[in-house]
């Protein structure tokens, strides 16, 4: 499976970065720096430094971010990591990165509302050991759809060696789902597997896969 | 200029349109009316920065020409004041630092000091910034320093709250610094000429280092309380930063004109503030330290020609009779208990450098400070002393300083950990200063 994790100053993903070893069979780490902070650096030094001052300061925080980045590409093992840093906007950088590369999954520890428009699923991992998820499923329209979610939901669960099973409110048309899963009355486990569309309220603690 | 700084100037003139409009309050003229509307126009140009503050001075100096308010002569009049050419002097003195590399020097001899235990290095950081701002502009300082700082904290990891604690110990160092001499700050020269001008009240550079650096002296031990307590530092290992041989002729020289520029400052009161670091930015350009290139580069205009639009504010408001009427009208509202007035005078200066430049805050806060000290008969010096030290804070927010953008830009912290800190540090920065004006300052006779 081919992992994009962003790494951003504000969001930085421990507990994703601590997962991919079981997840991931390569890894794209998108390390990005902040275009408009740094611009707004830019413009408050320019503003007021002298140009002494201010010569090095963009490039100095820029080297000391690129440091930053490879020691965050060295605290991953045995999985191969393609580095990318750039300094840009945190959803458009992820977005030109997706289209780039195509990876299978977006791994990230922070539930953001921008995320969902992503054309990528996404993981957002509360950390802790996964031993159970289930996958949420509240309408069977687009059932095509559900059943490729759920595919590839079985796999995210194998790789990390957690029971799957799907809970399907609704009492009509069980038997649509019955081959493709355990279906269960109620959510199990520390993940939770949401169709984007179909996403609803989560506990906070529960890591989401969002496809 | 985007789309939303367009909107945003455009707001900006509405505000100004509205104020044409608005029927004339009772007591006030026409002038004073519009003098208020520029108030209310130029702080919205300050927080909302659609243009930089050196042309949203610009633009406020040139407003009460068209308005027939006042004539060019007067309004480009106001500009013509020492404290301009203090600023211009005191930005060449900081350039031959820089230049001579002395700057670097201090940095290594204080943080070897310092190295001891992660607390201490803390501390070291706090002295090194505040000790530079004294006579750099903090913002500088803070570029000057990062890169130093930055190394030493090479192994240190980020996220740690050693790497936290150092690189808010370094903004918050300059910030504290800044409020102690006239050099750390546009705001202080402003302040002493806001005082002369309009009311014949003349600080030395001794004055403002006597009322102001205790500011100084008790804030920097309780800011590194507040760090290392909200943030409490891990043990680490500074990163050795490269040794400088011995001190350089060039460094001789600075420290010599250093020297000789405070000994001027503080005992020939009748030169002024502004000719001494005249005479000693000469002296650096006669000595090779500076060449007139170096001068060119080392003019942050920005900020010289906010000051201009500084100015116009705080001497049109008086001269109108606006910040007195403004002054009436608050204290009709809030009483006249003086305490509670400059409680309240620091608390919305502090918010209001928090959101917008400390020169710009002090500049708006400043004509209405002191016009509501001489309503209700409380020392003018006292208060605008008060509020100007008060606008040299800015802890919690990134916006708060250049300095706190540029430390977080490192990535050592996010802002819910300056918010911590600086949330603190603003409060007992308000009590400090209040303390200062209740109780320290009329014991030294200030008056």
């Amino acid at each position: 499976m081919r992992c994009l994790i962003p790494v951003h100053q504000e969001l930085y993903p421990k507990n994703s970065l601590k997962r991919t070893e079981k997840l991931c069979d390569e890894i794209v780490l998108l390390y990005i720096v902040d275009k408009k902070l740094m611009d707004k650096v830019q413009s408050e030094a320019s503003y007021i430094l002298p140009s002494f001052a201010l010569q090095n300061v963009e490039e100095f925080i820029l080297n000391m971010h690129r440091q930053e980045a490879e020691k965050v590409k060295n605290s991953i093992r045995n999985v191969p990591v393609e580095l990318r840093f750039v300094k840009g906007e945190y959803y458009e950088s992820i977005e030109r990165e997706i289209l780039r590369n195509s990876p299978d999954i977006l791994m990230t520890d922070s539930h953001l509302r921008g995320l969902i428009n992503l054309d990528a699923p996404i993981w957002i991992d509360r950390g802790g050991e996964i031993r159970e998820c289930t996958m949420i499923v509240t309408s069977l329209r687009k059932i095509g759809k559900i059943k490729r979610a759920i595919e590839f939901a079985k796999n995210v669960c194998d790789r990390l060696s957690a029971s799957f099973y799907i809970y399907y409110p609704n009492t009509q048309e069980k038997n649509i789902l019955e081959p493709l899963g355990k279906i269960v009355d109620s959510a199990r486990g520390e993940a939770v597997v949401f169709l984007k569309e179909q996403m609803q309220r989560v506990p906070e603690d529960k890591t989401l896969l969002l496809i | 200029m985007n789309e939303r700084k367009t909107v945003y100037l455009a707001i900006a003139f509405l505000i100004l349109i509205i104020f044409y409009f608005l029927p004339q309050p009772a007591g006030l003229s026409y002038e004073g009316k519009m003098m208020l509307g520029i108030l209310v126009f130029g702080a919205f140009l300050f927080i909302s920065e659609a243009l930089p503050l050196g042309m949203a001075g610009l633009l406020v100096m040139v407003i009460p020409p068209i308005l027939g308010m006042f004539s060019p002569q007067e309004v480009f009049g106001f500009f013509g004041n020492e404290a301009v050419f203090f600023l211009i002097g005191a930005f060449m003195l900081a350039a031959g630092v820089q230049k001579s590399g002395l700057h670097q020097r201090i940095a290594s001899y204080i943080l070897k000091a310092f190295g001891k235990s992660s607390k201490i290095y803390i501390l070291g950081i706090l002295v090194l910034a505040a000790s530079l701002s004294f006579i750099i502009s903090e913002h500088a300082v803070v570029a000057l320093l990062l890169p130093i700082i930055g190394i030493s904290l090479l192994n240190v990891e980020k996220g740690s709250n050693m790497g936290k604690a150092g690189m808010i110990a370094l903004t918050y160092g300059a910030t504290a610094g800044s409020v102690g001499t006239l050099m750390g700050g546009a705001r202080n020269p402003y302040t002493v000429a806001y005082l002369a001008e309009n009311y014949g009240i003349h600080l030395s550079f001794l004055d403002w280092l006597a009322m102001a650096l205790p500011v100084t002296l008790i804030m920097l031990p309780i800011l590194w309380m507040i760090i290392i307590n909200v943030h409490k530092p891990e043990e680490f290992i500074a990163t050795k930063i490269e040794k400088k041989g011995k001190i350089e002729n060039k460094e001789w020289i600075v420290i010599g004109v250093l020297i000789l520029t405070f000994l001027i400052l503080f005992t020939i009161r009748s030169w002024g503030i502004a000719v001494a670091v005249i005479i000693g930015a000469v002296l650096l350009f006669v000595f090779g330290i500076l060449s007139w290139k170096d001068i060119e580069k080392s003019m942050p205009w920005g900020i010289i020609l906010l000051y201009g639009g500084a100015m116009t504010l705080g001497k049109g408001l008086q001269l109108t009779g606006a910040s007195q009427w403004l002054a009436s009208s608050i204290v009709g509202i809030i009483g006249t208990n003086p305490y509670v007035i400059l409680l309240i005078l620091l608390v919305i200066t502090v918010l209001m450098t928090e959101l917008m430049s400390h020169a710009a805050a002090v500049a708006l806060m400043l004509p209405i400070a002191a016009g509501m000290a001489s309503v209700i008969g409380m020392s003018v010096l006292v208060v605008s002393m008060a509020v100007a030290l008060a606008g040299g804070f800015g802890y919690a927010l990134l916006m708060g300083t250049p300095g706190n953008i540029m430390t977080y830009s490192t990535g050592y912290f996010k802002q819910k950990d300056i918010m911590k800190t600086g949330v603190l540090a603003d409060m007992i920065g308000i009590g400090v200063v209040f303390f200062m004006a209740t109780v320290l300052w009329p014991l030294m006779g200030v008056v």
